[in-house]
């Protein structure tokens, strides 16, 4: 099961950083070091990405914006090496996707004026903030049908995500030098119901400046689901085509993501007959994750995607690699380990 | 291990050791709070003399925060998303050490039994629905076996906890048993009042267990009519401030047979006894959901800056309530 080929390019440019690839000053967690010693070797994982949201998480609170700014510049060069912790900056839109619907509105506000004041010139303080009216926006709508939405809740819906929109623009310049600027510029955009062509230019252009950038391709294909009005046929013909745009360096490690992205939005339960994706190629997809970055989490996924796809020989080849450490569909709804466990063994 | 840290540093930071709120021993919102997030930090270090004497604390009936929550609730909501995340293999490893430690625990069986029944859920799948695979639900059968062997394994002396009941309920109705009113009953005659008893025989008056919602509104009128000497019309608004909760795939609450101006008495003998600003939020929310504008204003009013509206309530906010009472503007008067 322990697999193939990590594509050269992520080799070379992981050595070309290596510093940088491990630096952990930003992580309180991280292994005591010595001044002189050599740096731990860490494969990040996506519990790397979580620490770093959290680490976000508290420098947002404790108005720490220098070190906001710092994890941004660094995790930004991780991204563009393309090398190990190249999705690190991804916990930007994390952080602020779990702290800022829990925040009470005027504390927001006044995190950003402080930020402001303290950093006028910063670009990441201006995608930050149009995450913020963007959060705000969706905390006032609520995520119920459109006919359970009040008046009121729909003009103040519209009233952030027009002042999220106002921001973005007027912070082009310094702006654009982060992909944070463009998933929120997607994200608001879409939450506006802008065409399908402005949405695909502001994709093309923040796709081709950050190739890398998870975000930036989830906050597209989120209004390509038929909730929005789109349908499964153009939802895999762009997790096509971001795989093909990101093979260099992820394999076709977008393919499981992006798709994974789609089963959250799913309450069905016949994903892969009523979707257009491909188990064969998900477990490419997943295999090639593990040769690059293997970690329990993602293990955990690849036996819960192979128990909803029906592949009983993987499944099982899955679980017995875990062993005590299976834990199948934390945050998912139509799986468990131990309908899995029963399945591998042949249940039905 | 990672994640579990994580999620610790954000959320639990250097909690301590479990003690009463206040000198008095009398306990706040903020320490259910801390009660939660300490009970999911005892369970993730193992720390089960913790998770025992908490328990026993919250045993005590009296043991009940302002607003009128039990802090035995607080294991329930520490416990449901923690055990529907943690691995099978974990969680047994953990009981297991707890046993090994003490023995004689009746705490340990109880909490075995819930968590075995949360994973029965969690393996269901599909909420909405009750014919799901059949490998889903034999899984969820075998594991409710579990959680009824664990429950045994308590004897009576688990008994004496709500918990108990709760879990009892949940297995009985899940397996349709037609002894439910009846255990029910013994519930409330052991532990009056004790809120998830109700939501959870409740739950099987749904559409999805082949009730309906009338059924549903009888038996929450039954339960504010015999709860009426202690807790006055306040289960009535109790009840369906649940039903808002629980929403899986549909909105249980609007489709419901609920009144606003039963549910706004309900809320006004709730208030009277427990004048707690938590219950004037939920009051404000529905209140707004219901668009009873005067209610709504007169509730903003006196919460002031403690107003935090929008719990289970899809676009209600502090703010939208607050455009939805301004003034309209009158129009010009043309001449």
């Amino acid at each position: 099961m322990r697999i193939l080929c990590v594509p050269i390019a992520v080799l070379l440019a992981c050595a070309s950083l290596p510093q940088l690839a491990v630096a952990q000053w930003w992580n309180p967690q991280a292994q005591w070091q010595k001044p002189g010693e050599p740096a731990p070797n860490i494969v990040y994982t996506g519990a790397h990405i979580e620490l770093a949201s959290v680490a976000i998480q508290n420098a947002l609170q404790s108005a720490d914006f220098k070190k906001l700014e710092r994890m941004h510049e660094e995790f930004l060069a991780l991204e563009q090496s393309g090398g190990n912790g190249r999705h690190l900056l991804s916990a930007f839109e994390r952080a602020f996707q779990s702290s800022f619907p829990r925040q009470d509105a005027q504390v927001l506000k006044k995190v950003f004026s402080d930020w402001n004041a303290a950093l006028p010139q910063s670009g990441l303080r201006r995608a930050a903030e149009a995450w913020m009216w963007h959060t705000l926006a969706w905390k006032a709508r609520g995520g119920g049908f459109a006919s359970e939405v009040s008046p009121e809740a729909f003009k103040l819906f519209r009233s952030h995500l027009e002042r999220a929109a106002r921001g973005l623009q007027e912070s082009q310049a310094p702006g654009k030098a982060s992909p944070l600027w463009y998933s929120a510029a997607i994200a608001v955009a879409g939450s506006l119901g802008e065409i399908p062509a402005v949405l695909d230019g502001m994709f093309d252009e923040g796709a081709k400046r950050f190739p890398r950038h998870l975000p930036i391709y989830s906050a597209r294909l989120n209004y390509l689901l038929p909730q929005w009005g789109g349908d499964y046929a153009r939802v895999d013909d762009f997790i096509r085509a971001a795989v093909r745009r990101t093979q260099g360096t992820e394999g076709t490690v977008f393919y499981k993501t992006l798709y994974a992205r789609v089963h959250e939005s799913y309450h069905g339960s016949a994903f892969f007959r009523e979707t257009k994706a491909s188990w064969r190629l998900m477990k490419h997809a997943f295999l090639d994750e593990l040769a690059q970055a293997p970690s329990d989490d993602t293990l955990n996924a690849f036996a819960a995607m192979a128990c909803i796809a029906q592949d009983r020989e993987t499944t099982a080849q899955v679980l017995a690699e875990l062993g005590t450490r299976a834990n199948l569909g934390a945050g998912m709804q139509d799986v468990s380990t131990e309908v899995c466990q029963e399945f591998a063994k042949g249940g039905r | 291990m990672i994640l579990i840290a994580a999620l610790l540093s954000v959320a639990l930071i250097a909690l301590p050791m479990w003690a009463l709120a206040g000198d008095g021993g009398s306990y706040d919102r903020a320490a259910y709070s801390a009660a939660v997030g300490r009970i999911g930090q005892a369970w993730a270090m193992e720390q089960f003399d913790e998770l025992e004497r908490m328990h026993e604390d919250f045993l005590d009936p009296a043991a009940r925060t302002p607003d009128g929550t039990w802090m035995m609730e607080a294991f329930e909501v520490a416990f449901d998303p923690v055990l529907g995340s943690d691995g099978p293999a974990r969680i047994e490893k953990t009981f297991a050490a707890w046993k090994q430690k003490t023995p004689d625990s009746a705490v340990r069986p109880l909490l075995e039994a819930y968590a075995w029944q949360i994973r029965a859920w969690k393996a269901r799948g599909m909420p909405c629905s009750v014919h799901g695979p059949k490998v889903m639900l034999r899984v969820f059968d075998e594991l409710l076996f579990r959680a009824q062997s664990a429950l045994a394994e308590g004897g009576a002396r688990a008994r004496r906890s709500p918990l108990w009941y709760t879990v009892s309920l949940r297995i009985a109705g899940a397996r349709e048993s037609p002894g439910l009113d009846g255990l029910l009953a013994e519930a409330e005659a052991a532990i009056p009042g004790y809120p998830s008893l109700y939501s959870a025989r409740l739950e099987f008056l749904l559409p999805e267990w082949g009730g309906d919602y009338e059924r549903v509104d009888r038996f929450i009128r039954d339960v504010a009519a015999r709860t009426q000497g202690v807790e006055g019309k306040a289960f009535y608004a109790r009840l369906y401030v649940g039903l808002a909760r629980s929403r899986d795939c549909v909105n249980r609450f609007d489709e419901s047979s609920v009144s606003w101006p039963d549910m706004k008495a309900s809320f006004e003998d709730m208030i009277q006894r427990h004048p707690d600003p938590w219950n004037k939020n939920l009051f404000a929310t529905f209140a707004c959901r219901a668009r009873d504008l005067e209610t709504t204003r007169r509730l903003l009013g006196e919460l002031g800056t403690l107003a935090s509206l929008g719990a289970w309530s899809s676009s209600i906010s502090n703010e939208s309530c607050r455009q939805m009472i301004k003034p309209r503007s009158q129009p010009a008067v043309q001449t």
